[in-house]
């Protein structure tokens, strides 16, 4: 019998929660690398036997892919994790770690603060620049938002097609190669962003409130080419692929949900039926039937950012058209939590399983698709991402 | 009618809780201010008043000082004369301690800024001015920026402390802590007297030799995460600093070391009974060479009834195991009733409650953002 790991990341160590496949009962591990803030963990299966990676960060030591094969011994040395000299910035942060396809089973992506993408061919011994994103012709757009510098945070592998790939960068747009990272081309442009009257009537409020700041700001920011939309080169705050329907995205950004059923040459909003616009993550179902999954947060002039009193995950099963409130066994009310991009995870299993990690170190579990979710102990530091590995 | 009530600073709003004095049943507001981080509230019920004080700042807006006069239901966010001398070439990145003055000055009100800057309002705290003492003083280049705090210009003043005897005798604790004997004309270091004896602290103790002003021990308390009075016997202060806790009988001029005792050197708040029996409240915090900085595993309050010379370790009613919360350093305060309340509020956005001195504790309702600050007044 598989046994199923959460490997949860922390604004202060990694924790994993482990379950056999009925997803009842789950043990929590001491904590992992205790005072490194890890961004996000993974765990690769493409072989045998499981490789963890974990996006860990520490105010002294600094930024580093860690690695193990048995979630005890860990190894965070990532030579070749830096941006050319000339490029004229330092990694501060590991944001994000993917293994690489199928077919590439020593590679794997990392995604950094400053925005930048390294690949390994040796899982994570060695680390090189992607120069074809982090010396592209658009870095001087590249700007931060909330949480400092501009970030490369989401990574994102077409399970077809190993040349196929997305980055999303916070703030300036999301890119796609099809040439396994050679080229890469602005993807988020031409999504039909803003389509909604709330989104609109945001973006024109946010202008007039913040008009000072952002005059201020745009100063010091080279304008954007003629062709690109401004709205669109903002952010994705996630961006997942729905790996039973590659050529299908999900997005939540800044500013709204949005859906792509083309390989992000067209988007569709669908942010109506959702209380608000704003939030973080996005998680898809691996597996039939289908579902997508986002947490909402208020967000108005007042940058609140919280679930409002009644922590609530959304889910939809029709494509985004409708969106159901799910509650039942979540917090509230007077729960005034968040989640972050890297918080919410699918895994995979029939019925599937989602699994949400909150600001406030909370962790819930549900094994029914959503309708009822169960607390799992601990109260651990602020939760930056959640996991799922099957193994 | 509510006699007690728990003013609570979150990283995205306040919160008020009430409850009358038996302190069974606590209702919570909705949030006050949300989207500003609210470092510290204040009650100030001089002259029959009842204003509240919140400090703090916004992502767009600012540095802040709120005024409420009506309970916390409308709030004034203007913060008048909230700014250094230009010649400073200093902006106020936050607010992080506000405290109402002296009994024998009605109106007047002290604030803590972030970079480290010490501000009076005379007016109920509609309008501030810069106190230039503090604020140009001659040590401002050793005082170095902390974890937490702004990166440029300076780490926060920390803590003010009021004699109740004397207007004219103040503390600050910025990096190295300060005294005032003459009402704010001159300041002086005091902090380099308090010597940290723990031997786990050398660690933060070389990260900071270098940046001491000369002369100075660099196992000196430099950094006071938390200092206060003991309004009940004002000659003695206590502080929370980063390598160690510390005891003063003689208003600062010698300090002695009562960590041996303690899980750890290292942690946030401190808070004392402002009636006898007379008690003393820590949260120590897991502090290797890794900062991690939580409770590892059960959370627990350490209270000394003799002085620091041994510590109870009290965790009945609080969250473990698996349990990985801090507590900031406003985050920890008592409510001068009989029996005297303790409250703490935790960095997962919980607060707890014991109404026997710490034996025994109770969560109150909600979720909150990371808590920042408690404050009790009955």
């Amino acid at each position: 019998m598989s046994s199923v790991h959460l490997i949860v990341g922390t604004k202060k160590g990694g924790f994993v929660y482990t379950s056999d496949e009925k997803r009842q009962r789950w043990e929590l591990s001491e904590p992992i690398l205790p005072g490194w803030s890890v961004f996000h963990g993974v765990a690769d299966v493409r072989s045998g036997s499981p490789r963890y990676f974990l996006a860990a960060n520490h105010w002294a030591w600094g930024p580093s892919v860690a690695k193990s094969s048995d979630l005890k011994e860990w190894d965070y040395r990532s030579p070749g994790l830096a941006f050319p000299k000339d490029i004229g910035v330092a990694v501060q942060n590991v944001w994000n770690v993917q293994p690489g396809a199928q077919d590439q089973p020593g590679v794997v992506y990392a995604g950094t603060q400053p925005a930048g993408l390294f690949r390994s061919d040796d899982l994570g011994e060695s680390w090189t620049s992607v120069d074809s994103i982090n010396r592209h012709e658009y870095r001087k757009y590249w700007f931060g938002s909330g949480g400092g510098d501009s970030a490369l945070h989401s990574i994102v592998i077409d399970p077809r097609d190993a040349k196929h790939m997305y980055v999303a960068i916070s703030s300036g747009g999301t890119y796609q190669s099809h040439d396994g990272g050679d080229t890469w081309e602005l993807c988020s442009r031409k999504w039909d962003v803003l389509a909604t009257p709330e989104t609109r009537q945001f973006m024109a409020d946010q202008e007039a409130t913040f008009a000072e700041a952002i005059g201020a700001f745009m100063a010091n920011v080279p304008q954007l080419p003629e062709n690109v939309d401004p709205a669109a080169a903002d952010e994705m705050h996630k961006l997942a692929i729905d790996t039973k329907r590659p050529d299908r995205l999900w997005t939540q950004t800044h500013v709204g949900v949005f859906r792509s059923d083309d390989s992000a040459a067209t988007w569709v909003g669908v942010t109506e039926g959702l209380p608000s616009f704003h939030g973080f993550p996005i998680a898809v179902t691996k597996r039939a039937p289908d579902a997508a999954f986002v947490v909402p947060l208020e967000f108005e002039r007042d940058n609140f950012r919280v679930s409002s009193g009644q922590f609530a995950v959304y889910r939809t099963r029709d494509d985004g058209n409708t969106w159901d409130r799910l509650a039942d066994g979540l917090p509230g009310p007077q729960s005034y939590q968040s989640v972050y991009r890297e918080g919410l995870d699918t895994d995979g299993l029939d019925p599937e399983g989602v699994y949400a990690g909150t600001s406030n170190g909370q962790v819930f579990a549900s094994a029914d698709g959503g309708d009822h979710w169960q607390r799992l102990p601990g109260d651990l530091p602020p939760i930056l991402s959640v996991s799922c590995a099957v193994v | 009618m509510p006699s007690v009530r728990l003013l609570i600073g979150t990283r995205k709003a306040g919160f008020i809780y009430t409850s009358d004095e038996k302190r069974q049943s606590w209702r919570i507001s909705e949030p006050i201010l949300p989207g500003w981080q609210i470092f510290h509230m204040a009650a100030d019920l001089r002259n029959g008043n009842e204003h509240f004080y919140a400090g703090g700042k916004h992502a767009v807006w600012g540095p802040l000082i709120a005024r409420s006069s009506d309970g916390g239901k409308t709030w004034d966010v203007r913060s008048e004369g909230l700014g250094f001398p230009e010649e400073m070439k200093l902006a106020i990145d936050a607010v992080w301690n506000v405290r109402p003055g002296h009994e024998s000055q009605p109106g007047v009100v002290w604030a803590g800024t972030a970079p480290a800057g010490l501000f009076r309002s005379e007016d109920w705290g509609v309008s501030w001015r810069s106190i230039e003492s503090v604020n140009l003083h001659e040590n401002r280049r050793f005082w170095q920026p902390i974890a937490g705090g702004p990166t440029d210009g300076g780490p926060p003043v920390q803590s003010i402390a009021i004699d109740p005897r004397d207007p004219d005798h103040m503390y600050v604790a910025i990096s190295g802590a300060y005294v005032t004997l003459d009402g704010c004309e001159s300041w002086r270091l005091f902090s380099h007297r308090a010597i940290s004896t723990s031997p786990q602290a050398e660690i933060f103790i070389s990260q900071i030799a270098g940046n001491t002003p000369p002369g100075i021990d660099p196992a000196a308390a430099h950094d006071m995460h938390k200092l206060l009075i003991d309004v009940k016997n004002p000659d003695r202060l206590w502080t929370q600093a980063h390598v160690g806790v510390f005891r003063s009988d003689d208003g600062g001029r010698s300090w002695t070391d009562v960590t041996p005792e303690l899980a750890s050197f290292h942690g946030f708040p401190i808070a004392v009974t402002k009636h006898d029996p007379d008690a003393a409240y820590i949260v120590p915090l897991d502090a290797g060479t890794d900062n991690f900085r939580t409770c590892h595993g059960q959370f627990a309050v350490y209270r000394s009834r003799d002085a620091g010379a041994s510590w109870d370790r009290l965790t009945d009613g609080l969250p473990g195991p698996n349990d990985y919360q801090s507590a900031y350093r406003e985050g920890m305060d008592t409510d001068g009733l009989d029996p005297e309340g303790v409250y703490v509020g935790t960095s997962n956005g919980q607060v707890y409650a014991s109404i026997d001195g710490g034996d025994h504790w109770e969560r109150l309702p909600g979720t909150l953002p990371p808590v920042l600050s408690v404050t009790a007044i009955a």
